[in-house]
This record gives structure tokens, C-alpha cells and sequence, in this order.
């Protein structure tokens, strides 16, 4: 019995060829787009390239990716970057690789057909038995013509919001699948809310889109648009053949003051000074006088005690109205500070201006019903608003006309007459301006909308 | 990782086609007014899948293999296409995987699969050259997963040492053809 038991034994431990004691281990998933290569509009010389989306889940710890031509002969026509062998590293799901083809000048016309295999190499190496490796394969379809073919595709047309009197740019991005080079067009109608065509516009010199080349090119073009918001009706062509019609939103934005730009730190400097004089002008204007009355203070002081014994300068009385050098010095300062403390009273007290600039936000959108009173020039003052927002004032009753001033939000004018839908004023330096109604409320208008 | 949405691009049931937006808005009054986007997207096909870490073939002597093929690989479509896949498998098994410098290795084509638990002389042998599978998991379309599955099993050959043996298999995914999705 004993003796059966052992040659049992033996027999079974010398027959294992597989033991395998590890549970089956559930793989993370693992996936590639897009699928395929495909072109079939190749010439002799070509190239293009495909990025490819690699995804995984479950584990993420750091795997090697392997990427392998299987296309016989004219696998060396491909190259993977950043190389066929890559990592994907630890804790990321999503990493991206990019393949090449460059056609030979020598290459044959024919179709080429293969794939190219795409392996993760597992990282659990403790797994015994067969561990099985993933891979993905991408179909390859290659087709080398001497056919020329268009094969343009609009992937996006986009548009940027304007500030008014700015070229309207627009951005089209084109995918060149064919084997010439193409130079598309567009048409731009530009219509309002209400879908009326305002302007029309032909964009011919767009730029070249080289063959398997996917390029956002921009076109560009001038409006009298006013500020407001806009349809676009982009159209884009090759050879008269329409490839994407989109209908874009355009705002156009108020004007704003233009800020020279400059390369040199120097002039930027300087321009934020001037930025700083002129916001802070009046002030400024102020304590210069102050400044110069104290200075002329000082010196006639001076002079009436310049010849005066010394006795007498000596005295208490005479010492308190400036016979001494410290004493003439409080008095300057004193009088240089009562000067700008009464055209501080004076500016406070400025009671007789008539018209406030307060936003109509109603005007930046078309369509919206404008009830706003046209007000007579007869108001009171409305208090001014702390806030960074300038309004044109005109040379002329134009809008087209130079800016002369820029108004700040809330600041207030004389109005000398009203002409069309203009407002003649008076600015702070003297001169005559002129600003349409649309930018202006007065209070009587505020209290009736109340 | 689930992707249901139908490719457009090529080799697919809808490549002449996009995908297009459409917008609809409705006021307070319910009447409304809808839009659809004039040229669409380009949807890419993702190869996707997941499948076990190993196959286990168990304890077996020498002359021993797994007949009818027993040992199962489930493979879960997680893309947007019906799948197939390709098999291969590392030259041979051994003792020191992957150096094999030891005992005499098990060449690969005593491994053998199929598409059903099929007796081992009628599964199919694999090889160091990947070999298509016509598997035909569907696209997932639902929440559910769809799977196929294949039987594996090894025949130990004479001259074979005791002792516990590796290897590696690949097993490729392959969009299917569009008929099975």
C-alpha cells in the first residue's frame, strides 16, 4: 500500500509540466483612435502625418507601448514619433503618438495595403502561466495616384469680437486630403438681428493649404459696422464648389483709445506717465499753482523784510509775519495749501452742468427697443460713477470724424445746442466737442424710466 | 472606458456621414425654433477592448493536454466598433521566461484555441505570426458589455521536465467587419 502511495506521488510530481497557482487576472482596458491610416490621394514624395489617441483603464502603472510596421517591404516608409518603442507612464490614462508617412520619389503608383500593430508590453511579471499581451491593430490603406485631386474639408470657421472701425477677422480651418495644393475663398455676408444684409464682403487671398496639411488660415476684412452684435454668413469655396457654409455672432465693441505699442520698456514707461497726467490732470494743475503761489508768497515776504532793521524783525509780531527765514517758510506753505483748498471748494461748487454720461447698455444690442426721452438741455447734475468706461467725443457731429476727447463715465458738460441727434458741449479745456445722443442720459430721463 | 457614439470615418457603417448638432429653443409660449449646424463632425472610430491577464492551463503530465479546450479568454468590446482579434503567441514556453536558457522549452504551436470548447485536435494552432480570429463581438451599444469568448488549451510533448513553465500570447484587437457589428 505504502509502496503504491509513493510511485503515485512520484509519478505525478515528475509529470508536472504547467503548475499554475495564480488566480486569472482581469487586464485594464486599452483602446486607439482613430483606427486607421488611410490615404488614397499620394504621389510620389508626399508625406503626412496622423496623431493617434492611445486610452487605457484600471491599472496605470508605467507600461511599455511597442509600434511596428507590418507592411512588408514599405515599412520604412513610416516613422513614429517619439518612437516605436515609447512609455506610458504611470497614473496617466491618455498618452498621444504621431506616424509619418513619407512616400519615396522612386515609390511605384499601386495600392498599398498592410497594418501597423500596436503592443502593450504587461508590466505584471510576477502573473505565471501565459501572460497575455494587448495590442491593437491600426488598418493601413495607402493608394499612390498620378491623378491630381481636390480634397479640401473646412474643419471650423471662427470669429473674433471687434472693437469698432477694426478689420473683422475670420479664421478657417481646412484639411487639404488631396494630393494639390488649394487656395480657398469666402464670401461674408453680414446681416443683423433681424437678418437683413447690411454689408457683403469677398475674401480671395486666404492663403495656400498644401497638400495633407491641415492650417487655420485668416481673412480678413473692413466694416462700417456700428457697435452692436451682428450674424456673419460665412461661405468658404474652392473653385466655385462651396465646401462649408457657417453662420457666426460678431459684436462689435465701443471704441477705445489707441495705446502705442512698443518693443522699447522706455516708451512704455513714458506712455503710462502720460496715461498718469492725464487721468490725474486737474489735480496736478492744482498743486502746481499752490506750489507757485507759495514760492511768490515767500519772496514778497522776503523783500518787505529785506531792509527792515534788525531790531524790528526781532519783535514777536514781526517774527509771526515772517521777518525770519522759518516763519516765512510756514506762511508760503500755509498760503500754497489755501490755494489749492479753494480750487478744491471751487470744483466741488461747479453746480451748473446739465448732461451725465450714463451707459445705455439697451444700444449694444440691435433689436432692443430704445425708450429713452431725448432730453432737453435744462438738468441738474446727476452724481458722477467711479468707473474706467470712455465715450468718444467727436470733432464734428460725425462718428466718423477724429476723437477729440475722451469722456469719462458720468462726467458731466455745458451743451451749447443740439443738432440731429448731437449734442454740441463745451470740454474741460475750452474747446467745443460734439457727442451723439445715444451715449447720453439725462436725469430727467433716469426719473422717468423710474 | 465606454464609447458608444457610431464612428463616421472610414471603414465604418456611416462613413458617408456626420454627426450634426441641432439646437432647439422654445420660449414660455412653447413656440420655438430649431437649427441644425450645416457641416458636422467627423466621429473616429476607437478600437477598444479588455481581456483576462493570463491564461492559467492548470496542472498536466506529460502527454496530458486540456481536451476538449477548457481554459477560457473573455474579450470585452469597450470602443465604438465590432471587434475581432489576431493571436500569437512568444516562440515557446519555459521554465525562465523569458530567457529560456533552461529546461527544454514548450514550443508555442503546442498551444492550441477556438472559437467553442472544441476537442484539442480540432482547435487551431497557434503561432509566432498573428493569425485573424473572426471573434465578432458586436459594438456596444448599451450600458451592457458585449464579449466574446475563445477556449484555450496545451498538449505537454515527450521530453518535457517537471517544473513551472511561462510564456506570453498577444492578442490583438481588430476592427471587425462591419457586417458583424
Amino acid at each position: 500500500m505504502m509502496k503504491n502511495i509513493k510511485n503515485t506521488i512520484n509519478k505525478i510530481v515528475l509529470g508536472v509540466a504547467i503548475l499554475l497557482t495564480t488566480s486569472v487576472v482581469a487586464h485594464a482596458g486599452i483602446g486607439i483612435t482613430p483606427a486607421d491610416i488611410v490615404n488614397e490621394n499620394l504621389k510620389p514624395g508626399a508625406s503626412f502625418t496622423t496623431e493617434f489617441k492611445l486610452s487605457r483603464s484600471g491599472n496605470l502603472n508605467e507600461i511599455s507601448i511597442v509600434v511596428e510596421p507590418d507592411y512588408g517591404p514599405i515599412s520604412s516608409w513610416f516613422t513614429v514619433k517619439p518612437g516605436k518603442v515609447m512609455t506610458f507612464p504611470q497614473g496617466q490614462r491618455i498618452m498621444y503618438f504621431q506616424i509619418s508617412v513619407n512616400v519615396p520619389e522612386t515609390a511605384e503608383y499601386k495600392d498599398y495595403k498592410g497594418a501597423i500593430h500596436v503592443t502593450a508590453l504587461p508590466d505584471d511579471a510576477d502573473v505565471k502561466g501565459v501572460m497575455i499581451t494587448q495590442g491593437l491593430q491600426l488598418n493601413a490603406q495607402l493608394k499612390l495616384t498620378e491623378e491630381d485631386i481636390e480634397k479640401l474639408s473646412i474643419t471650423a470657421i471662427k470669429t473674433e469680437n471687434v472693437i469698432k472701425g477694426s478689420p473683422v477677422k475670420i479664421d478657417i480651418t481646412a484639411k487639404n486630403e488631396g494630393n494639390v495644393d488649394a487656395s480657398p475663398v469666402a464670401k461674408v455676408k453680414v446681416m443683423d438681428l433681424q437678418q437683413n444684409l447690411i454689408e457683403e464682403h469677398d475674401i480671395s487671398n486666404l492663403g495656400v493649404v498644401k497638400s495633407n496639411e491641415t492650417k487655420t488660415i485668416t481673412g480678413q476684412f473692413l466694416s462700417n459696422l456700428e457697435i452692436g452684435e451682428y450674424f456673419l454668413e460665412v461661405e468658404v469655396f474652392l473653385d466655385s464648389q462651396s465646401l462649408r457654409k457657417e453662420r457666426l455672432v460678431l459684436s462689435v465693441t465701443e471704441d477705445k483709445p489707441v495705446v502705442a505699442t512698443t518693443d522699447d520698456d522706455s516708451k512704455d514707461q513714458k506712455s503710462s506717465i502720460q496715461s498718469l497726467l492725464g487721468d490725474n490732470q486737474e489735480y496736478i494743475l492744482w498743486i502746481v499753482a499752490a506750489c507757485v503761489g507759495g514760492v511768490i508768497i515767500y519772496f514778497l515776504i522776503d523783500k518787505l523784510w529785506n531792509n527792515k532793521p534788525v531790531e524790528e524783525k526781532e519783535k514777536p509780531a514781526s517774527v509771526a509775519l515772517g521777518s525770519k527765514k522759518s516763519t516765512r517758510e510756514i506762511l508760503s506753505i500755509s498760503f500754497g495749501f489755501l490755494i489749492f483748498l479753494g480750487l478744491f471748494s471751487a470744483s466741488l461748487s461747479d453746480a451748473k452742468v446739465v448732461e451725465t454720461m450714463v451707459k445705455d447698455s439697451n444700444k449694444d444690442v440691435q433689436g432692443a427697443q430704445d425708450t429713452t426721452v431725448v432730453p432737453e438741455p435744462t438738468f441738474s447734475v446727476l452724481p458722477a460713477q467711479e468707473t474706467d468706461t470712455t465715450y468718444p467725443v467727436f470733432s464734428r457731429p460725425d462718428k466718423n470724424s477724429s476723437v477729440i476727447y475722451d469722456a469719462k463715465d458720468g462726467e458731466t458738460f455745458d451743451v451749447m445746442e443740439s443738432e440731429n441727434g448731437w449734442y454740441k458741449v463745451s470740454l474741460p479745456d475750452g474747446s467745443i466737442g460734439w457727442i451723439p445722443e445715444d451715449l447720453i442720459k439725462s436725469k430727467v430721463t433716469e426719473q422717468a424710466q423710474q | 472606458m465606454q464609447y458608444h457614439a457610431d464612428p463616421t470615418d472610414i471603414n465604418t457603417q456611416f462613413d458617408a456621414q456626420n454627426w450634426l448638432a441641432t439646437v432647439k429653443a422654445t420660449d414660455d409660449d412653447s413656440s420655438g425654433h430649431s437649427a441644425e449646424s450645416s457641416s458636422g463632425v467627423e466621429l473616429n472610430s476607437l478600437v477598444a477592448f479588455s481581456i483576462g491577464a493570463s491564461i492559467s492551463y492548470g496542472s498536466l503530465g506529460v502527454g496530458q493536454a486540456n481536451d476538449p479546450l477548457d481554459r477560457t479568454l473573455v474579450t470585452t468590446a469597450t470602443g465604438n466598433v465590432g471587434l475581432d482579434q489576431e493571436h500569437s503567441g512568444a516562440s515557446e514556453m519555459c521554465t525562465d521566461y523569458p530567457t529560456c536558457l533552461g529546461a527544454t522549452p514548450i514550443p508555442v504551436g503546442y498551444q492550441r484555441y477556438g472559437l467553442s470548447a472544441v476537442a484539442y485536435s480540432s482547435g487551431t494552432v497557434l503561432t509566432v505570426t498573428p493569425v485573424e480570429v473572426e471573434l465578432n463581438v458586436p459594438k456596444v451599444t448599451t450600458s451592457t458589455p458585449t464579449t466574446g469568448t475563445t477556449w484555450w488549451g496545451i498538449s505537454i510533448p515527450t521530453g518535457i521536465v517537471a517544473g513551472t513553465y511561462n510564456g506570453a500570447n498577444t492578442i490583438t484587437a481588430v476592427k471587425g467587419e462591419i457586417a458583424n457589428w
